[in-house]
């Protein structure tokens, strides 16, 4: 690693994760640890039941580790409570999902205003970076569509804005082009290197090695362990 | 993130499924709506009951005799449980009493020409009119002099005087009252109807609605009722007004007191007179009202507890529906608080829109019953204040508990759910 302390974004550090006990239990990780720096795009990958899924929600503090530590921009995440989770995931991580997620019967504008809402940025701020976030999407005349009246790949752009909208510190995204075409999913990848060059982290869990061909680092998690590790732009 | 944007949020979500809302809000509406309307009617009942009482007449009292009873059997020493006229004059002389007159009635039918009315013959003196607060309209009061004479002269009450001569004017015509006498005796047994003439010596100015209403009585001086109506020395009742309003427990105990000395009885247990006074009236009437008001208003609040259940009921539902979106919002950082608030909102916005439209539709009902039952309706804002805050609480305790299971839904397993 040749990153300054100070560009560390994650410091993952022995996660463990064991679910349920005694004959039912589980180890979905076992001692995991991984550091990324400011401006690197990362590719998960692994097998399901791999461990994956479970990292995944314990970097965007969905869920807290059994064992070892996780900061986040310097910020112990590990030992915070459900409710100060909650804030911080709201306020710093950007989601993007397989299935998209937005919500029904909400238009694009309002579904980018969502996180920040919750993480009460005044109206008339959160119009300007949720209009402004749409816009470097490529979606600017679709504001006011509802998500079925869009596309899959409109659809995700519009939660990758939601995502931009927060100035997140990393963006998460699992799977984000498991439910598009061919042609979408690369317009999806370059949207994420696009993001990638202004220097927002972003880590991607994906089956696909077309989309982990174009991330400049790789990660293989093999029985909740990180088996591979290499640079690959 | 605001309340307001929460209340936005539920009524976009309450849109969304138009008909299921208005089915749950049915059993709020139709809770609050009877809670009002029954509520209006019975205040209404008793506001009737209170002006009727009141147009009795200021520090009214009224003597009465019961023959005492022992075991459940009325006791046989009649003669001395009586009112007579002797009684009225021997009140009369009591200081604490500003006036008193005697009262003896009975139904009768009156004709004039063609026309026939039913009405209660109130045999008096003057002094009513003053105890009674009865003005005189048109014409003349009761004097002093009809009584000595036993003049067959009546005075009319408002709706009598309508009732018998229309348009015409009633003063100084003569008019029937028909007094009927068993004839024959066994299997001959007759009713003979004599009628006597009355002339109408004055109008009384109208006092209130309603059924029993002195607009209804016919008045004549308590010598000829006696003698020429109903054939009997007894009076119903006397009519004592205190001199003041302060003095009204002396002059209730006087009158018992002098009644009883006047008529021998040592023991006051066996009394049989009593004093009644306004409250008293009051009191026993607003008791039947009040307790009717009660039961309705028990019924509509279980309807009302009904209708909460009906909105739990559709919330659980609702949240197992939108455990995803629950997953969205807290992935994207909801709090717990912001989800409970949400959901909370969202039951109580159902619940405070049934509130809204079961007072308009309880308004409206009441308006209808009012025309039914003959009073008019009162819609009192203490009660529609209580119906409504009724309503919001029921939708925040029975919104609670769904609300809580939405907020604790863990935000994995609400993204992983389809």
């Amino acid at each position: 690693m040749s990153a300054q302390p100070s560009e560390l974004v994650i410091n993952a550090r022995d996660l463990s994760k064991v679910y349920g006990s005694g004959e039912s239990r589980v180890d979905a990780l076992r001692g995991v640890s991984l550091q990324v720096c400011q401006g690197e795009f990362l590719a998960i990958m692994g097998a399901s039941g791999s461990g994956k899924s479970t990292f995944m929600n314990i970097l965007g503090a969905l869920d807290r580790p059994t064992s070892g530590s996780y900061e986040l921009l310097g910020h112990d995440v590990s030992t915070l409570s459900e409710h100060a989770l909650a804030r911080f995931r709201g306020q710093h991580i950007g989601f993007i999902f397989q299935a998209f997620n937005l919500l029904p019967r909400t238009s694009a504008m309002e579904n980018v205003q969502l996180p920040m809402m919750y993480a009460g940025v005044p109206a008339k701020e959160r119009w300007k970076r949720a209009r402004s976030a749409l816009a470097r999407v490529g979606l600017a005349d679709r504001e006011r569509h509802l998500p079925n009246q869009l596309s899959g790949g409109q659809q995700q752009r519009v939660a990758i804005a939601r995502a931009l909208a927060i100035n997140p510190a990393l963006i998460l995204a699992d799977e984000p082009t498991g439910n598009l075409d061919s042609r979408t999913t690369l317009e999806v990848i370059d949207l994420f290197r696009e993001l990638n060059r202004t220097g927002i982290p972003i880590v991607v869990v994906t089956h696909e090695p077309q989309v982990a061909e174009h991330t400049r680092r790789t990660v293989v998690f093999q029985d909740g362990l990180i088996v591979a590790d290499q640079s690959t732009g | 993130m605001s309340s307001l944007q929460n209340v936005r949020i539920a009524i976009r979500a309450l849109g969304t499924n138009k008909l299921r809302a208005v089915l749950t809000m049915l059993g709020v509406i139709i809770g609050v709506a009877s809670v009002i309307a029954l509520v209006a009617v019975g205040d209404g009942a008793q506001a009737r009951v209170q002006s009727q009482v009141a147009a009795l007449g200021t520090n009214l009292l009224q003597v009465i005799a019961f023959p005492p009873r022992l075991s459940g059997v009325a006791q046989a020493q009649a003669a001395s449980a009586n009112l007579t006229l002797d009684d009225l004059s021997t009140l009369a002389a009591l200081p604490s009493l500003a006036a008193v007159a005697p009262e003896m009635s009975r139904g009768f039918q009156l004709t004039y020409q063609r026309q026939n009315s039913s009405a209660q013959v109130i045999g008096t003196t003057a002094a009513y009119a003053r105890i009674r607060d009865a003005t005189v309209a048109e014409g003349r009061f009761i004097s002093s002099a009809d009584q000595a004479s036993g003049a067959q002269v009546a005075v009319l009450g408002a709706t009598q005087a309508t009732n018998l001569f229309g348009n015409e004017d009633p003063l100084g015509k003569t008019m029937q009252i028909n007094t009927t006498t068993v004839t024959g005796s066994g299997s001959s047994l007759g009713a003979a109807i004599t009628p006597v003439n009355f002339r109408v010596i004055g109008l009384l100015a109208a006092k209130g609605v309603g059924f029993d209403s002195p607009d209804d009585n016919v008045y004549v001086p308590v010598s000829t009722a006696q003698w020429r109506l109903i054939g009997s020395a007894n009076l119903r009742w006397i009519d004592a007004g205190a001199v003041s309003t302060a003095q009204m427990s002396t002059a209730s105990a006087e009158i018992v007191a002098t009644l009883n000395r006047t008529h021998g009885i040592k023991d006051p247990s066996q009394s049989p007179y009593i004093v009644r006074n306004q409250a008293d009236i009051l009191s026993a009437a607003t008791g039947v009202t009040q307790t009717f008001t009660l039961l309705l208003s028990a019924i509509a609040a279980i309807s009302l507890v009904v209708g909460g259940i009906g909105i739990m009921n559709i919330m659980m539902v609702s949240v197992t529906e939108r455990t995803r979106e629950i997953g969205i919002r807290k992935a994207l950082g909801a709090t717990r608080g912001l989800i409970l608030q949400q959901f909370l909102v969202e039951a109580v916005t159902l619940s405070v829109l049934g509130g809204a439209l079961g007072i308009a539709s309880g308004a409206g009902v009441a308006r209808a019953l009012s025309n039914v039952v003959g009073w008019s309706a009162v819609i009192s804002l203490k009660a529609t204040a209580l119906a409504f805050s009724c309503a919001f609480v029921m939708g925040l305790i029975f919104g609670v508990y769904p609300a809580w299971r939405a907020a604790r839904l863990d935000p994995i397993e609400a993204l992983r759910y389809e």
